[in-house]
């Protein structure tokens, strides 16, 4: 029973209080339902300084006093947009970087069209990454650079360095980077030799279709794409703006796959996939093997612990059969894009990386301090 | 007389942190379960003959459009793809024209001499 007293306007007060701040929820909802896809991604500012078919090569101003010699290019996927790197402002590993007083390029390899279905391995690393290490190298005041690279662009790092022993390389970092392609879960088993015609694939479609892409990736996870979490933890911080515009960001870059080039698909089933070649040492790219053991730079993977897209397992192997005597593997919780651009990845990644790659870059030639 | 601190409603964020908590827990338990039926051979199967369909759809779809484009007398995709390759081929000689005329032979170039103090805020001195 309600008595006389203060309670009654208190509780008043706190219901009304509660009520304001979920109008105010709802709006912000609403908002961010009614342009969902307005995220602004991708702007720390950068100048193109080369490019040769869909890629460029993209360099980025320098926002402080630079503190290390050698420029770090950074490598991405064919499969995503290379934003993920630099998501939003304080939310970026590149602006990140740039902070820490390196020099950073950027090898964006564009949409693939068309005409980009005859591209494949080669064309990546016998091509258009060596020029475009030449072309950082040659803009470097030490004549060298180094590579960060990113799940596919780790890879196509990590089979350039292995082609090429005396590139103008002080060091390559890579960040969840297949290696076992036995053990990559279930893209193993959808990709099955027995059951998927990849040639049937490719020719009717050429490049591999984006839905196609995106599709499998949220099967890694079906139950996530129907379930309410992300939305009520989104609820839960929507008067949070630097939340949000993380999430809008995410959200962005995750519905935002790009074409896969169809022989490089191709080349990536049969060689990879079903071959395993490259772990077993029998890769053979435009007519030169290609050995992990040649890698004698210093190499750095970072793997993640609950990565459901390049799971651990296909990853760990990568460190050991490189032929550096300077090699580190750091394992870190979270998945396969939460530790580069999740709200751990500025303590735990970008740190990391960032001390890594500065210890190992070239004095100047003249010996000045970096 | 005191200052009491207002009476605290049962909070919404306590029950969604509930609700969160257990539709995460069924979110795990599903994707776990799904991911066990998704690994079968039957399942990669069906997706393969999924894909399969997909694909020839695409293609049937391809072909009847540059058909249409055909009969229109406008450039099909494959055309404006074969004047691109032509394109590409004419930047790519480009260059390497730009490159060679630019560039040393091999992969490696002698160290440059640092930047001059200025050009480069970062630069080294002297």
């Amino acid at each position: 029973m309600v008595t006389a007293g203060g309670a009654i306007p208190d509780y008043a007060r706190a219901f009304q209080d509660q009520m304001q701040e979920m109008l105010l929820r709802t709006q912000k909802a609403l908002a961010l339902t009614i342009d969902a896809d307005d995220a602004k991604v991708g702007q720390t500012p950068k100048d193109t300084v080369w490019e040769r078919g869909r890629a460029r090569l993209y360099h980025y101003r320098p926002r402080t006093e630079r503190r290390v010699t050698t420029p770090l290019l950074l490598v991405h996927s064919l499969i995503s947009k290379p934003y993920i790197l630099d998501l939003y402002p304080g939310g970026s590993f590149t602006e990140f970087l740039l902070g820490e007083g390196f020099d950073v390029y950027l090898l964006d390899w564009g949409t693939p069209t068309e005409d980009d279905r005859l591209l494949t391995l080669e064309s990546y690393t016998q091509k258009l990454l060596p020029a475009a290490v030449r072309r950082v190298a040659h803009d470097s005041p030490n004549g060298r650079t180094s590579l960060l690279g990113y799940c596919m662009g780790g890879l196509l790092a990590t089979l350039y360095t292995a082609l090429h022993p005396r590139a103008p390389l002080d060091a390559v970092a890579c960040l969840t980077t297949p290696v076992d392609f036995s053990r990559m879960g279930l893209f193993s088993t959808w990709t099955d030799k027995r059951y998927f015609d990849v040639d049937a694939l490719v020719d009717r479609t050429g490049n591999i279709p984006p839905e196609m892409l995106r599709r499998s990736f949220t099967m890694l996870k079906p139950a996530s794409e129907f379930s309410p979490v992300r939305y009520i933890t989104l609820w839960q911080n929507i008067l949070n703006d630097r939340y949000v515009e993380q999430y809008r960001a995410f959200n962005k870059w995750s519905n935002e796959h790009i074409p896969f080039p169809g022989e490089c698909f191709r080349q990536v089933t049969k060689e990879l996939q079903w071959g395993n070649k490259l772990i077993k040492d029998e890769l053979v790219l435009g007519g030169k093997p290609v050995r992990l053991s040649a890698i004698k730079r210093p190499f750095l993977h970072v793997v993640a612990r609950r990565d459901h897209i390049v799971p651990l397992a296909s990853a760990e192997p990568l460190v050991a059969m490189v032929g550096s005597t300077d090699k580190k593997q750091i394992i870190l919780e979270g998945g396969h894009v939460g530790i580069v651009a999740g709200r751990g990845a500025a303590r735990d990644l970008w740190p990391a990386v960032a001390s890594w790659l500065s210890e190992r870059a070239s004095p100047l030639p003249d010996g000045g301090v970096k | 007389m005191t200052n009491q601190p207002p009476p605290q409603l049962p909070g919404i964020n306590e029950m969604l942190d509930t609700w969160r908590q257990t539709a995460s827990e069924m979110e795990q338990r599903w994707n776990d379960y799904l991911n066990q039926v998704m690994g079968s051979d039957a399942f990669a199967q069906t997706m393969a003959r999924s894909t399969e369909g997909f694909s020839g759809l695409q293609a049937s779809f391809a072909q009847g459009m540059e058909q249409y484009l055909r009969a229109l007398n406008l450039p099909t995709r494959a055309d404006i793809a074969q004047l691109i390759e032509r394109v590409g081929k004419l930047e790519q000689k480009i260059d390497a024209l730009g490159e060679a005329l630019a560039l040393p032979e091999g992969e490696a170039r002698p160290a440059r001499r640092p930047r001059k103090k200025g050009k480069l805020a970062s630069g080294p001195d002297g």
